[in-house]
């Protein structure tokens, strides 16, 4: 009967300590899940203000040039602050409708560039147009490394039984940074 | 046997101890466990706790430092260098690396260029971070083949594969260990048998012989588990790659790689093979690029996903004849491309392919020359007795005015000539099927793969400095001197490939060779006719 008592302790005693450290590790995937859609909304965050602090010298770099394009640069600067004061908000969705707006903008700019053949020559231009369609490229990265994070995080929140400890723990949903309707980045070549 | 240093198998020999230890440590761990629960002696428990501290050193060794080891050793064995800001495909490069760092949700790795032309990467990892090796060929890919190719690294270093396949390493040295011992024995028992001490012979030789079967068993079942678990870590990588770019570069640059006539040659270790983008070596660690691109046809894409990123990339381009084009494949002035040069260059299916239509699908399209070539060493080994027909001279020298890498031609046609030796001169007659196996494979060697002899590297550098007093000095005692290099069209081709741009007194030098291969003279000025009309 002793060596029931004491088998069945062993038995209970191990049962806990699993159950415990499951519900730990479910808690621990949670938190990880949920840093890791911090962490890849940090780098859009990077990329948006490294993309803002590039239009300025880019605008200052081409209005020598395009000085009847005023229209073209007062749009993309407009956009710009827009998209900044959407930043400072952190409404995703109106950040992300900003962005397209800046990016329609910047598209619209680089089109209007390719007719000038001087600034087709500026190597400080092509260097900040260059850098310009990089960073378009890493937000575009960035963006898509969020939105993955975004879903298995809220799969997470709502498969069982890590929903429970979710609700318990009151891990809340993120938004999707996506696009409100197709848009295409403008191709540019000053080759 | 894994190609390790000797340096390497001592460290690897440790570690087989670190493995024995660690099971030593298990089984202590299990006998404590069953001491306390039993209320056993605790003079029992002792030795076991001490086991089982003793044994935490070697498996932080273990688990810890042997992913890390022989990066450095790699880097230098390979011979690399860092990437040049200043080009613009290596820049391109760069950034791919830096904007998939951020799509994979990792620090970028550590860039390096790997002087070689073969379409090639691989993922090394030390304590400082992953280490991507790029080779100088792949960097000039399309943007969307490059793209798979990184991706396809960074599935390696999402799944850690890198410290897998270290361990697997190690694992498959513990083995080798257990071979050398097996071979120390042996010597043993042979000492035995030297003193006339049999009973000692039969046991040592017992124990070698168990010691050789149980290294043996233990390697092949190494080896089959090894590369069928492998051969699913590549493809969960090609799979990473294209849920990473969201298109199917992957599958672009595995194109590429059958295209180029330097393959995927990559010097790394054996036990690194499974890093790389493709087998490196033929060790079979990879899946046949056919069945990693089949299985990319069965992924979802997920298109509405694609980034801004992709959006400007090349399109896909598709020939008059309605085939895709890929990487390499360029259409020649008639416009005409001859799909037939796309498919598998096995040797099994090689040896089906006519002669005839070899030279025409070299013809139709040139980049893909390599290919041709690979036809004719498998011709060549099939012991087919070809003849050339006098019609396809004029193909064939068209070519040479066509054709970017013009030299290759006249080379090709001299194999053919020397293989299908019936109607040809006496002084070109191959004097047997073997010195047709020669010319083809020193034709395949040194233009294909780059691997070049030290001799053969300095007859050809010889050869081109008197090509070059042919075209600048004094011909008339060139030419003797020329006459009198030893027939060997691997340096030959060497001093042809120093000619990006052919002139007139090229095209002398070139006559020079003609003549000295009994190449028809009205043909060769008919083809530069052809050429100069064309310039």
């Amino acid at each position: 009967m002793y060596f029931f008592g004491v088998v069945m302790f062993w038995v209970v005693l191990v049962l806990c300590i699993v159950a415990i450290a499951y519900v730990i590790m479910l808690y621990n995937q949670l938190v990880a899940k949920r840093n890791s859609v911090d962490g890849a909304w940090a780098q859009i965050d990077t990329q948006l203000a490294r993309r803002h602090d590039l239009i300025p010298n880019l605008v200052n770099a081409v209005k020598g040039y395009m000085a009847h394009e005023s229209q073209a640069l007062t749009q993309v600067m407009q956009a710009r602050t827009g998209a900044i004061s959407a930043h400072k908000n952190h409404d995703i969705a109106q950040m992300a409708s900003a962005e397209q707006n800046l990016s329609q903008s910047l598209g619209g700019l680089y089109a209007v560039a390719e007719n000038y053949p001087q600034l087709r020559a500026d190597s400080a231009v092509k260097d900040l147009m260059d850098e310009l369609s990089h960073s378009e490229n890493r937000i575009g990265f960035a963006r898509q490394h969020y939105n993955d994070s975004v879903q298995f995080y809220h799969d997470a929140l709502q498969m069982f039984p890590s929903n429970i400890l979710a609700n318990f723990f009151r891990f809340e949903k993120r938004q999707f940074f996506t696009k409100t309707h197709d848009y295409k980045t403008p191709a540019v070549d000053f080759s | 046997m894994h190609d390790l240093s000797s340096k390497a198998k001592r460290l690897y020999a440790l570690y087989f101890l670190v493995i024995l230890l660690n099971g030593v440590w298990l089984c202590g761990l299990v006998f404590v466990s069953i001491a306390l629960v039993f209320q056993l002696p605790i003079a029992l428990m002792l030795p076991w706790l001490l086991l089982c501290v003793g044994a935490l050193y070697p498996a932080y060794l273990y688990f810890v430092v042997s992913p890390n080891y022989s990066v450095g050793n790699q880097l230098r064995q390979l011979d690399v260098r860092d990437i040049d800001m200043q080009d613009r495909h290596e820049k391109l490069c760069a950034q791919m690396v830096d904007e998939l760092a951020l799509s994979a949700g990792v620090m970028p790795p550590y860039v390096h260029i790997v002087r070689t032309h073969a379409i090639n990467a691989a993922t090394l990892r030390d304590g400082a971070g992953h280490h991507l090796l790029i080779t100088y060929g792949a960097t000039r890919l399309d943007k969307t083949a490059l793209y798979g190719l990184i991706g396809h690294e960074y599935g390696h270093i999402l799944a850690d594969d890198v410290a897998l396949a270290h361990r697997m390493g190690v694992l498959s040295a513990c083995l080798d260990f257990l071979h050398d011992l097996a071979d120390d024995v042996e010597q043993h028992a042979l000492y035995h048998l030297k003193i006339k001490n049999t009973p000692y012979f039969f046991a040592t030789l017992a124990i070698s012989m168990l010691l050789r079967a149980m290294s043996s068993i233990s390697h092949a079942i190494n080896q089959v588990i090894g590369r069928k678990f492998f051969h699913t870590r590549e493809l969960m990588a090609d799979y990473q790659s294209v849920m990473l770019t969201r298109c199917l570069g992957v599958k672009e640059a595995l194109l590429a790689i059958r295209r180029t006539p330097f393959r995927a040659n990559l010097p790394i270790d054996t036990h690194l093979a499974h890093c790389c983008f493709a087998d490196p070596d033929n060790s079979g660690y990879h899946p046949e690029n056919d069945a990693r691109i089949g299985a990319l046809h069965n992924i979802d894409i997920m298109p509405q996903s694609v980034p801004f990123a992709l959006d400007d990339t090349p399109k896909r381009q598709f020939s008059p004849q309605g085939f895709e084009m890929v990487q390499g494949d360029t259409l020649n002035p008639q416009g005409r491309f001859d799909p037939e040069i796309s498919g598998i260059a096995t040797f099994a299916h090689l040896k089906k392919i006519t002669l005839h239509a070899t030279i025409n699908s070299a013809l139709h399209t040139p980049d893909t020359l390599f290919v041709a070539l690979w036809r004719v060493r498998a011709l060549a080994y099939a012991r087919q007795s070809m003849v050339l027909q006098d019609d396809d001279n004029a193909p064939l020298l068209r070519a040479l005015c066509q054709y970017d890498r013009r030299m290759d031609v006249p080379l090709l046609w001299l194999c053919v000539q020397k293989m299908g030796a019936q109607n040809m001169p006496s002084s070109c007659v191959a004097q047997n099927v073997s010195d047709a196996h020669t010319l083809a494979n020193a034709l395949i060697i040194h233009p294909l793969t780059g691997v070049l002899k030290n001799h053969t590297l300095m007859q050809a550098t010889k050869s081109q400095m008197l090509l070059m007093d042919c075209l600048h000095g004094n011909t008339t005692t060139t030419i003797d001197k020329i006459y009198q290099i030893p027939v060997d069209s691997a340096l030959i081709t060497k001093a042809m490939y120093s000619f990006d741009v052919l002139n007139q007194a090229q095209y002398d030098a070139l006559w020079l060779l003609c003549q000295r291969f009994a190449i028809d003279s009205k043909m060769l000025t008919k083809a530069i006719d052809m050429q100069q009309n064309l310039l």
